[in-house]
């Protein structure tokens, strides 16, 4: 197996090599930008970025037929997505190895958090509200932002769409969107413009699915196929959004959002126990403020301000329970404040500085509930140097948190200053290759469950440290009219990892303890490019392979785990798509790649997952008249019928059909 | 010109990355006969929780040799479950049962699947938790709260009888069966608190003991006295009571002057592993203790310095008097199993395969 194994291997490293659609940014209809010109639109250059930033827009969306946040992101170098199967199951990103709580995500410009667990699920969000996904790693160039933006290792931006609404008072569109396992999700979007300073807003979508997909374990000597039970799941979200736009005294946005759901937990499959009662229901309702003011050539500010309440609810039957069932309930609360100041003295050099203020709550209705209270202040200041051919990018976060309980030890005060830099570099005149290099210092506090969960919680655990190293090349170039852009880069990348909290058993009570260390060795290639065949028919090929040789340092008499790779890292990774638009019926193909990986820490066969690529079709046919626009996709999802998990025993669908219809007016 | 080679290089690229999806690996598997073993000891590994990992070793007395994942093995490779809970050798046969696959599977002493049962009620798993034996009978308790009766000739759950919540240990004396009622998924308030006694012939109980709080654990000496281990709430000072009840009068009493986690009895001694809350391997107590005499022997009975990590189970071999302690580490990586002489120092040390062992059950064919 294992010549054949590599043979195919450097077969699809080939093909990564020739390709990626998140460099699309530099493009306009096939011309190449000049490095220095600013892009009317909102995409960010990946190229230019200091750190490595991948991008994806709604078009690109559109183009590959990405179907959700989850898939879009399975299409970025560097990231692991951790899918515990279906529609419902949890979705969330990790960084170059470090874990899912040191990437934060953000909302229009305003972090998603969750004290309790310390990771977002980003398959709550639509992906049909978005005109933007990018996924930056390290510090963003961006300086003008909130403090929070920089508390993070990387963030992962989710943008939504702002209505364009120029010629006409009112835009809008409807989709219903239909597939196997019982999908169907219909959804809305609405947008009015009252006068020339108000516009507004309203998304509305409705997903469910029976998510009763087959899969097959191998039970000794016979393949045994089944069908995930539990699994449903229904959701509901509306967001309405005011924009105020008032020329030289700033620009407003208010949000609010509600997000409902029941699901089915159906766990982790158990092999000879198909029993599966638990369900959970969730709400969460925030708003939130942005206010922005360019005052002036020299100082712009912005203000943004959430709320944000989360309620959750748990319920597993069975007559182990004392009363027959089991029921845990919680809500978070957050209160937040945020205010930036960019002073820009010189063409070529600004400075920021962010200030957020913060307050999370957690309940429970456990019969010790410590509802503790958590007050932060980020304090950011950083400073910009923007000129021919080299940016440099330079911050420092100030930390304090102060926390109280109801009941029970409350954790120690904490206080620390976080710094990061970062340069891309321009060597050439006539080449257009940068050169970056980065560094970045993070932390991630302990969650609420690590702190005060019910015996398991520790108050005295300290943050996770985390430092990362990044050195990339980006080079940007065509080839005659036919290749009209090729982007490339490729990031060599160091990140340790200290005082990583798990969970440590101690007789029947387990304690979560700052006990791990890891380090995280690895190589990021993108590779994308832009074909004109002829007249009205365009190639788009993208591709991205990471290298990670991510290994557990934690020395340890209790482990047996010393310097093997980390659970659910796979040593090659990679993705792909390659699009073809023509006259008559837009074609793409796209893959997502995983080799080996291990469940446990423990790098022995018995914890050895096998690699798997799930690979898409989809279809999809836009006619145009007046005005309007019907847009038909048809999508074919892991064509082989792969049968393959990304989290042992959390088996993913096999093949699946989906079929959209959507109308714009 | 240039375009068709790419596009041509892109199609056989992508096969290839259809190809290589469907290259899975088998690796080549030594099956290890077990067969020849006449006289060894069976290592039960839980597994981790939802990993369906749970596995058996066995470690043959006269060559030392410890085959690990033999039920896995002996059966083409069938998967035992997830959370190995309990095992049970009695007559020609062996017991297993697999807490969250809801299975007792039943084998013969090489581990060859005979049959299953599944016990359920309600449309819902029972979950066999403890298991026990007497008179050509087999008692498994079951985590809804029964106790169940399993014929050794059908094989077949036999009679039930409701016992408290969430029963754990059942042991027999003096004619009658006692089930330690730890009300464990009340966690973390509200446990039971009480000992069912379960007369043999009718299977229908007979008394209930009050006992301390969260009971889990019990072993019988040769008097037919029971000593009994309640966790209470892990944390308060009633945590890890080591109690005894007397059989005659099925009263319970504290023994205040030790503490017990996990205990073994050789049916005159009482070999007891207490930790006080902390992960210093040094920091934990092995005492023995005098089941005949009620007083404390040794408060160290590892005597050759030797360390575990992180004890999971207890066993004693009656027939050597050879003590059995499985280290479960950090429950992630695979688990050690040390054997020690009655004298306290070690004999062998093994990696028993897989993640969380927690005891060693003796046979002989």
């Amino acid at each position: 197996m294992s010549h054949r194994f590599q043979l195919l291997l450097s077969g699809l490293l080939c093909f990564c090599m020739i390709s990626n659609a998140q460099y699309q940014s530099d493009t306009i209809s096939g011309q190449i930008l000049d490095e220095v010109q600013v892009v009317g639109h909102v995409k960010p250059s990946a190229s230019r970025s200091t750190v490595p930033l991948q991008v994806m827009d709604s078009k690109d969306i559109a183009r590959i037929g990405i179907r959700s946040i989850a898939d879009a992101v399975q299409h970025f170098s560097g990231v692991t997505v951790k899918d515990y199967g279906g529609l419902g199951g949890i979705k969330t990103v990790s960084i170059r190895s470090m874990g899912a709580t040191h990437t934060a995500v953000s909302y229009d410009g305003v972090t998603i958090s969750d004290a309790q667990t310390g990771q977002v699920d980003i398959g709550r969000f639509s992906l049909d509200n978005l005109s933007l996904i990018t996924l930056e790693i390290g510090q963003n160039d961006d300086i003008f932002q909130t403090a929070r933006m920089s508390a993070s290792a990387g963030a992962l931006n989710l943008k939504t769409e702002r209505p364009e609404l120029k010629d006409s008072r009112h835009t809008g569109s409807v989709q219903v969107k239909a597939g196997s396992f019982g999908f169907f999700n219909p959804s809305l979007k609405y947008a009015y413009k009252f006068n020339d300073a108000f516009s507004c807003s309203v998304f509305g979508n409705w997903q469910q699915t029976d998510g009763n997909y087959p899969f097959t374990w191998i039970d000794g000597d016979k393949k045994t196929t089944e069908k995930r039970i539990n699994s449903d799941l229904q959701s509901f979200n509306t967001e309405i959004n005011l924009y105020g736009n008032f020329k030289k005294k700033g620009n407003i946005n208010l949000k609010a959002y509600y997000y409902d759901s029941e699901r089915g937990l159906p766990g982790a499959v158990v092999v000879y126990n198909p029993y599966s009662a638990e369900r959970l229901w969730d709400k969460n309702f925030f708003t939130q403020f942005h206010y922005e003011n360019p005052l002036n050539k020299q100082f712009s500010v912005q203000a943004q301000a959430k709320y944000n309440y989360t309620y959750t609810r748990y319920i597993d039957v069975g007559d182990k329970y004392e009363h027959g069932k089991q029921e845990n309930r919680y809500s978070q609360k957050e209160y937040y404040a945020s205010g930036t100041l960019l002073y820009t003295p010189l063409e070529c050099l600004s400075f920021s500085l962010a200030e957020d203020l913060f307050v999370n709550t957690l309940w429970n209705n456990f019969p010790d509930c410590p509802s503790p209270e958590r007050w932060t202040s980020l304090t950011a200041l950083s400073v910009q140097y923007t000129g021919k051919r080299l940016t440099v990018t330079g911050n420092l976060l100030g930390t304090l948190i102060t926390e109280t309980v109801k009941n029970g030890e409350t954790s120690a005060d904490k206080k620390r200053l976080s710094p990061s830099v970062s340069a891309s570099y321009l060597p050439f005149d006539d080449i257009n290759l940068r050169v970056r290099a980065s560094y970045k210092n993070s932390f991630r506090v302990p969650s609420f469950n690590d702190l005060y969960y019910s015996r398991v919680g520790n108050p005295q655990l300290r943050p996770e440290r985390a430092s990362q190293y990044n050195l990339g090349l980006t080079w940007t170039g065509s080839m005659d009219g036919l290749v009209p852009i090729i982007m490339a880069s490729i990031d060599a990348y160091y990140n340790r990892v200290y005082d990583k909290i798990v969970a440590i058993p101690t007789l029947f009570v387990w304690k979560m303890m700052n006990m791990d260390e890891t380090e995280a060795k690895g190589l990021d290639v993108n590779l994308a490019g832009e074909i004109h065949i002829r007249k009205q028919w365009k190639m788009n090929v993208s591709a991205g392979y990471s290298y990670q040789k991510a290994i557990d340092l934690t020395q340890s008499e209790k482990t047996k785990s010393y310097k093997h790779q980390l659970p659910y890292v796979p040593e090659h990774s990679g993705s792909g798509a390659v699009t073809l638009e023509n006259p008559w019926v837009n074609f793409s193909y796209s893959f997502i790649f995983n080799g080996i990986r291990y469940s446990l820490p423990q790098n022995i066969p018995l914890n050895r997952m096998d690699g798997y690529c799930d690979q898409s079709l989809s279809l999809h046919k836009t006619f145009n008249w007046g005005k309007n626009s019907l847009r038909i996709q048809g999508d074919i999802q892991n064509i082989t019928d792969q049968s393959y998990e990304i989290v042992h025993w959390y088996p993913m669908p096999g093949r699946a059909y989906r079929l959209s219809v959507g109308l714009k007016f | 010109m240039k375009l068709k080679k790419l596009f041509l290089f892109l199609c056989v690229s992508s096969f290839l990355a259809v190809s290589f999806t469907s290259c899975s690996d088998d690796d080549p598997v030594v099956l290890e006969p077990i067969e020849t073993i006449r006289e060894g000891a069976y290592i039960l590994n839980s597994g981790g929780y939802g990993n369906n990992d749970a596995s058996i070793a066995a470690y043959d007395f006269a060559t030392k040799a410890v085959y690990t994942n033999v039920f896995w093995s002996q059966n083409k490779k069938k998967i035992l479950g997830d959370t190995g809970q309990d095992l049970l050798v009695y007559g020609s046969k062996v017991y297993t049962a697999v807490y969250n696959s809801n299975t007792i599977f039943i084998t013969d002493k090489n581990l060859k699947v005979i049959d299953s049962i599944k016990p359920m009620r309600n449309n819902q798993p029972s979950y066999p938790r403890y298991l026990a034996a007497s008179g050509g009978k087999v008692y498994v308790t079951l985590f809804d709260g029964y106790l169940a009766q399993i014929d050794t000739a059908t094989l077949k759950i036999e009679k039930q009888v409701q016992v408290g919540r969430n029963p754990e240990n059942v042991v027999y004396s003096n004619n009658k069966l006692y089930v330690a009622n730890s009300g464990g998924m009340a966690y973390p308030a509200n446990y039971d608190h009480t000992v069912s006694v379960v007369d043999v012939a009718t299977l229908t109980v007979s008394k209930s003991i009050q006992v301390v709080q969260n009971p889990r654990l019990m072993q019988t000496d040769n008097q037919g006295d029971i000593y009994l281990i309640s966790m209470s709430d892990y944390m308060a000072d009633d945590a890890y009571s080591l109690q005894r009840i007397d059989t005659k009068t099925d009263e319970s009493e504290v023994i205040p002057s030790v503490k017990a986690a996990f205990f073994a009895s050789s049916g005159t001694k009482l070999y007891i592993v207490y930790s006080t809350y902390g992960i210093d391997p040094k920091n934990i107590k092995y005492t023995t203790y005098d089941a005949i005499n009620e007083k404390v022997l040794s408060e160290q009975f590892i005597t050759d310095g030797t360390l575990i990590q992180n004890p999971n189970g207890i066993n004693v071999d009656p027939s050597t008097g050879n003590i059995y302690i499985a280290d479960a580490l950090d429950f992630k990586t695979t688990g050690n199993m040390y054997v020690l002489s009655s004298e306290g120092k070690l004999l062998k040390k093994f990696d028993t395969g897989s993640i969380g062992p927690v005891g060693a059950h003796f046979f002989k064919k």
